[in-house]
């Protein structure tokens, strides 16, 4: 584990740097989402890894900072000096927190305290929420934080609006065998939801014996623990709704960080049920959830929305086909649906395993992609192919297709040719981590083994052997090669080193009003 | 939702202004249906609107078809609010070309593609 944790510390340290660089090219181009993307995946993979290596009080507050850019991310808080400047603060707390957990000097948590106030200032409404004291409660207030952490933001509006309607809120450990996995699952979620409302599931890393596989289901219900024992065959833990004690948790961890070596990308159409919006749901709200496991492309299809007359306000027509490459697997997409399965129509097929089956330079043509979606038969591609215009120009022009199909083709055809591109860069510039104190070590050996060749050499000469002089020039040259090598793989990149001074320049201007 | 209209000769301008939400749309729809009716050439003014969802992103797409077989022209206006093209972004309405039923195979979802 202290291995981890070292491997942590290091990754933390260059992302911590990769953070300052972003936010110091932020501050020159506030409304470049790239990078605040960066700045805010840097700030996620720290808190997420921290959380996984112990380091709770990093993982704790660097949430924090990662929900205001979350914000950001959205366009409900613009990019300022102000933001800049205490980004940068948590930035070098975050240090701080770091070196103290080698042994480094203690942490200021007043500092820390008046970093996050002015944070939390910068996000619209925090008046109203300070004048609405009498609102309501976070739901760590009412829930472990350990839960309420892992819960998406629709899992979240859902937990919310059932505890509003003062319904108990109740959770379920279940453990099932690896094979009868989904069958298990499904049984259970279809008698929890005829006792209530299914809110999120999520699997449990810790006590988990072999083949077997454990998860945790929380619901709402407004039933008694004890006809929910009748009726699921298991006693639920209510957490919270008791009469006159709230906050009962139910102990839970975080799901295990998905162990997938690779991304894999799907293609996914979700045609959602006619009156989903009756029922409370937003479709676009789940197409944002997805777009959160991954790199993720959505074209809505409208050939089903009909004319203006025959329109039914609070229909929805629009169906999507998404492109999604995540490292989170099938499970983790089908969790996005988990409450809209049942009235849907969606199709999740892989189109490209991460690099384990395909030695394909490229992907799939146009009409090939068409044909396998069923949006296309052959005979109709076989028809317009003896003009001479680009395919997806033809088919429309030809009237067979709706200009989102092709849309949407073209986009997974780009998408996947992005990600066999980025996948072969990726590989051929594969690198591993080394400590810079085995590097130095590795140095100054070569540097010995230098002396000791130049010795041999001399005395080769000296003793006019022609095997042995034979042998010293083998040594020398085999030396000279290792040492180039060497010096090579320790000499740093420039650029680390001058991007250090541009913060020191940053804070300097900033102090002489410059 | 506020509705200001607008006509001149055979072009009506629809102004919408607040939230253009599912609970308006039955309104934005019989406003679009009454203007496709009696002109020839309808623009749509979304700059001062607040909110959109999706079951509004669904009409005005629903307005461009009606619009496309009464041979009529629709329009929205070139300044379009950042919330609306989030909304078009967020619920996957971007085009690169428009419906080839479209003349000129225009698009509402093509920014300045009208």
């Amino acid at each position: 584990m202290d291995k981890h944790r070292e491997a942590f510390r290091d990754e933390a340290y260059e992302l911590l740097a990769e953070l300052e660089t972003s936010l110091l090219e932020l501050e020159d181009a506030p409304e470049d989402i790239e990078i605040i993307g960066r700045v805010f995946r840097a700030m996620h993979t720290i808190k997420g890894s921290g959380a996984m290596f112990g380091f709770d009080d990093i993982a704790a507050f660097t949430h924090e900072i990662e929900t205001v850019f979350d914000l950001v991310r959205n366009g409900k808080i613009s990019v300022t000096k102000e933001l800049i400047d205490l980004t940068l603060s948590a930035r070098d707390h975050i240090r701080t927190m770091l070196d103290a957990s080698e042994g480094g000097e203690a942490t200021d948590e007043v500092m820390a305290g008046e970093i996050m106030a002015s944070l939390k200032k910068l996000i619209p409404g925090s008046e109203e929420t300070k004048e609405d004291a009498e609102g309501p409660a976070p739901l760590t207030d009412l829930i472990d934080e350990a839960i309420v952490r892992v819960l998406s933001r629709n899992e979240e509006q859902r937990l919310r609006a059932n505890i509003n309607k003062n319904k108990k809120i109740y959770c379920i450990d279940t453990v099932a065998s690896s094979p009868d996995f989904d069958s298990a699952l499904s049984e259970i979620k279809a008698k929890i939801k005829k006792q209530g409302e299914l809110i999120s599931i999520h699997p449990i890393s810790e006590d988990v014996a072999d083949g077997t596989v454990r998860f945790k289901l929380l619901f709402a219900s407004d039933k008694t623990p004890e006809s929910l024992k009748a009726a699921l065959g298991v006693m639920p833990e209510q957490i919270t709704g008791r009469t006159g004690e709230e906050g009962n948790f139910c102990s839970t961890s975080l799901p295990s960080p998905d162990t997938r070596e690779e991304s894999i990308t799907y293609r996914i159409r979700f045609r959602p049920s006619r009156d989903i919006f009756a029922k409370g749901t937003n479709p676009v709200l789940l197409l944002d959830e997805l777009r959160q496991t991954g790199k993720c492309k959505v074209v809505a299809q409208t050939d089903a929305i009909p004319l203006l007359e025959d329109f039914d306000p609070e229909a929805c027509y629009t169906y999507w086909d998404v492109i999604l490459t995540t490292r989170r697997g099938i499970n983790a997409i089908k969790d996005v649906f988990i409450f809209v399965e049942d009235d849907s129509e969606l199709i999740i097929d892989v189109i490209d395993d991460g690099g384990r089956l395909d030695n394909e330079a490229g992907y799939k043509r146009l009409g090939e992609i068409l044909i396998e979606r069923g949006d296309l038969t052959h005979e109709d591609l076989q028809k317009v192919l003896s003009s001479q215009k680009p395919i997806g120009e033809m088919l429309v022009d030809a009237g067979v297709i709706d200009t989102g199909k092709v849309q949407s083709a073209l986009i997974e055809q780009q998408h996947v040719s992005d990600v066999r591109e980025s996948r072969r860069k990726a590989e051929s510039l594969s690198s591993i981590r080394v400590s810079s104190g085995k590097l130095d070590s590795l140095v100054d050996l070569v540097g010995e083994l230098v002396t000791v060749q130049s010795r041999l050499s001399r005395t080769a000469a000296y003793q006019n052997d022609p095997e042995l002089l034979s042998i010293a020039e083998e040594v020398e040259r085999l030396t000279c090669e290792l040492r180039d090598n060497t010096m090579s793989i320790r000499m740093l990149p420039i650029g680390t080193t001058f991007s250090k001074f541009r913060r020191l320049v940053r804070t300097l201007s900033n102090e002489l009003g410059k | 939702m506020e509705l200001q209209v607008e006509q001149s000769g055979d072009i009506e301008r629809l102004t919408f202004a607040g939230e253009l939400t599912v609970q308006h749309s039955d309104k934005l729809r019989v406003s679009l249906m009454r203007t496709l009716d009696s002109v020839n050439h309808v623009f749509i003014d979304l700059e001062n609107v607040t909110s959109v969802d999706l079951s509004c992103l669904q009409l005005l797409c629903s307005a461009c078809h009606s619009s496309q077989k009464l041979n009529k022209l629709l329009t929205i206006t070139d300044k379009r609010p950042e919330i609306f093209k989030k909304a078009i972004e967020d619920a996957g309405y971007s085009r690169h070309v428009g419906c080839a039923s479209t003349i000129n195979k225009s698009c509402l979802w093509i920014e300045n593609g009208n």
